[in-house]
């Protein structure tokens, strides 16, 4: 554990200060696992990278995954929802997001798979092969746990079959614990904030604005002298 | 001929007065717009400090009361920084750098947080960054505002024409901060 700590600290020395800092940010889609702490493994990452090239030849649906350390006061729901609107997912996708520092969690089904999958068959899901694990602070396993299962649900729905071999399989070292696996903990993000604090200032211009100048109004005195009176020579 | 002569200098002066009306517009309006992006551009600072704010409040109440004096406090100026009115969240922003260091404190002293890597990784490294980098960035908006909104406030002192312009165009001075 000093080994960990150490290792933490010196990290945090290094890095600049996560995105999560910033006034909540909905982040661009990159890929289907967007990984803001550094948590999940890669093993796991190229499994759900394999597993949405079989369901997207299954039925033509994703899985997307996001997992951040907090939101700042947003509920998991109202950031899945609005986040499945701006990454301009189908309607045969679904995104499931995970807060860690926060301990909750959300799924967003498409639309089509909303209709299609019986009742709260997400929820009943989530609870069955995710919250559970996701609580004991088991991430990897629990995304290993439940990623498959919703993926083989929405095959089914369209009445299509997924092929799952090779994917998520327990030899793939999804071992985390409470107390183990925290050396990826903090992460590096795009902003240092130092910086952002003193661009966003620079970059807003200082607008120096004036009304007309004293030039102007004299030249619109004079060209309204010599339109009004100028007719008034011609006709004499 | 007399009544064209008039006329003239009638049209000759409403068109100056429309012309130094429509200046001071524009004067007014530019300066007003300034003042605007800088209120803006703090109040998403102040909502980047909120959300660490409550960031904190999270993991602390995992190992504190609910009704614990740090946590209460911290809790009193997350409510602040949501006014709408910037003396009240300004109020906030700084009563919360004391606040937070007492309770990052309390939540140190905790035997929980001990035993919890975690959490422990969150009191000690990403939220003392996230509510500093929310505090740099508050007071460089801050600056930002202060320097706007007084430079706009001054112009209503200069002349008497210029703050009678003013409330003819529907401009009020800019709220100070605290």
């Amino acid at each position: 554990m000093k080994k960990n700590g150490w290792f933490l600290l010196l990290l945090i020395a290094a890095l600049l200060l996560p995105a999560e800092g910033l006034a909540l940010v909905y982040p661009e889609k990159s890929g289907y696992v967007l990984d803001g702490t550094g948590l999940l493994q890669e093993e796991l990452r190229q499994d759900i990278d394999t597993l949405n090239v079989r369901t997207g030849e299954a039925y033509g649906g994703h899985a997307y995954l996001y997992v951040t350390h907090f939101l700042g006061g947003t509920s998991a729901h109202d950031f899945a929802r609005e986040l499945f609107s701006r990454w301009q997912l189908s309607e045969n996708d679904f995104l499931l997001v995970m807060v860690i520092g926060e301990e909750t969690s959300a799924l967003k089904l498409g639309d089509k798979l909303l209709s299609l999958l019986p009742g709260d068959a997400g929820d009943t899901v989530m609870a069955s092969y995710f919250r559970d694990t996701y609580q004991s602070r088991a991430y990897n396993q629990a995304v290993a746990d439940v990623m498959p299962q919703l993926a083989q649900r929405a095959a089914r729905a369209y009445q299509k079959s997924l092929d799952l071999s090779g994917l998520f399989s327990p030899s793939g070292a999804v071992s985390q614990t409470a107390q183990t696996g925290w050396e990826g903990f903090i992460t590096s993000g795009d902003v240092n904030w130092t910086d952002y604090g003193v661009s966003s200032t620079a970059a807003r211009p200082k607008k120096k604005t004036s009304g007309l100048g004293t030039g102007e109004i004299v030249f619109l005195a004079v060209l309204a002298y010599f339109l009004i009176f100028s007719r008034k020579k011609k006709r004499r | 001929m007399k009544a064209e002569k008039v006329i003239s200098w009638v049209v000759l002066i409403v068109l100056i007065a429309g012309a130094f009306l429509y200046g001071a517009y524009r004067e007014w309006n530019g300066r007003s717009r300034e003042v605007d992006v800088c209120r803006a551009a703090l109040t998403e600072a102040y909502t980047a400090r909120r959300e660490a704010a409550y960031n904190l409040l999270t993991v602390a109440k995992r190992h504190l009361n609910g009704e614990n004096e740090a946590v209460l406090a911290v809790q009193e100026d997350w409510r602040q920084l949501g006014e709408a009115a910037l003396s009240a969240a300004s109020r906030g922003s700084q009563a919360l750098t004391g606040d937070a260091q007492n309770l990052f404190a309390a939540v140190q002293e905790t035997e929980s947080l001990q035993t919890d890597e975690r959490d422990k990784a969150y009191i000690l490294q990403l939220l003392p960054q996230m509510m500093e980098s929310a505090g740099i960035r508050v007071s460089s908006e801050e600056a930002a505002y202060r320097e706007a909104a007084d430079d706009y406030n001054a112009s209503f002192d200069k002349y008497f024409i210029s703050s009678f312009l003013a409330s003819l165009f529907g401009m009020d001075r800019a709220p100070g901060l605290s």
